[in-house]
């Protein structure tokens, strides 16, 4: 009787242990952009083109996915210790908006406008312009 | 003229002479749930808005999975179960700060005024109120404002297992940094 409540309250113990870990410590860490196995890769004006022209499709086609971006930089923001970084597209008032992740500050410290760069992360869709966020410098 | 330019123009018109215009893409929507159980709180920092400073018109459109939770769990369980953001991927608020008058945008100051529109979330529609504070600052106006938002109102559906997780009633803030277009 007494071993079979020890073994219950064990049992007990490891499932809300268990439990724990996987809510608050496995799963809360956001996924990793470079670490991603279905990363797909485009031009920063063809991702703009594809949504200002068919935006339904391009919201099935993109959205949450992870995206190797590459493209030229038209803008780079510093607000609250976070970086966003404008690509440039074809047109005059849209952007690719990527913004990075905080781990690598030091990193965008170094970019300079109209280079070219490659980055990846979470494409969120459009909003005027086209967001990802969580982004990784590539390369 | 692409879709970008007469999306812009439309929006613009919408709200009136581009003169008054003041524009962010970079505001601020967060909201917090509380309970006993569990605190949840999300934060949206690209939110588009347009206020009009002479109609006082106002609209704003945001990005669902622009929400950025702490805990990457609670983010795919967001955007899978409760907003279904690949379904809805945008909610938006349309409508006019009423006593647009009582903001002297060309004077720096703090000023209080009401807004009334509708907030459209997972293609609901329902009207709310507010009362925003507005801070004019070196030519750029900040516009902050919590509002109560209930889940099931738009219907976000919350299961029994995480119902004394969640809030019934969630409270979100609204910054939005204009600076005039």
């Amino acid at each position: 009787m007494k071993k079979g409540i020890i073994i219950t309250l064990l049992l007990a113990v490891t499932g809300v242990s268990l439990t724990y870990w996987y809510v608050f410590v496995k799963g809360a860490v956001h996924h990793d952009p470079l670490k991603s196995e279905q990363l797909l890769q485009v031009d920063a004006k063809k991702l703009f083109n594809d949504y200002t022209q068919f935006e339904d499709s391009a919201n099935k086609l993109y959205n949450g996915k992870v995206l190797q971006v590459k493209g030229q930089i038209s803008q780079i923001d510093l607000q609250n210790n976070r970086y966003t970084i404008s690509l440039a597209t074809d047109d005059a008032m849209g952007v690719v908006l990527c913004e990075m992740d905080t781990i690598d500050n030091a990193q965008y410290a170094q970019l300079k406008v109209q280079s070219n760069i490659e980055l990846a992360g979470f494409c969120n869709g459009l909003n005027f312009d086209v967001y990802l966020d969580r982004c990784k410098l590539v390369k | 003229m692409n879709k970008i330019i007469a999306l812009t123009t439309a929006f613009c018109l919408a709200l009136g002479l581009n003169a008054d215009n003041y524009m962010t893409k970079t505001g601020t929507v967060k909201f917090f749930s509380h309970t006993t159980l569990e605190d949840i709180k999300a934060e949206n920092r690209k939110v588009v808005s347009v206020l009009n400073t002479a109609t006082g018109a106002m609209e704003f459109s945001l990005l669902m999975k622009g929400f950025d939770f702490a805990n990457q769990l609670m983010e795919d369980h967001f955007n899978e179960s409760y907003a279904e953001s690949d379904k809805y991927p945008k909610a938006s608020f349309k409508g006019s700060v009423t006593d647009i008058a009582k903001v002297d945008f060309t004077k720096d100051g703090t000023y209080t005024a009401n807004f009334s529109g509708k907030l459209t979330i997972k293609d609901v529609t329902k009207d709310i109120t507010g009362v925003a504070k507005f801070v004019v600052k070196d030519g750029k106006a900040t516009a902050t404002s919590d509002i109560k938002v209930k889940p099931k109102d738009y219907h976000i559906n919350i299961p029994a297992t995480a119902g004394a997780k969640i809030a019934e009633e969630l409270t979100v803030d609204i910054i939005m940094d204009y600076t005039k277009k």
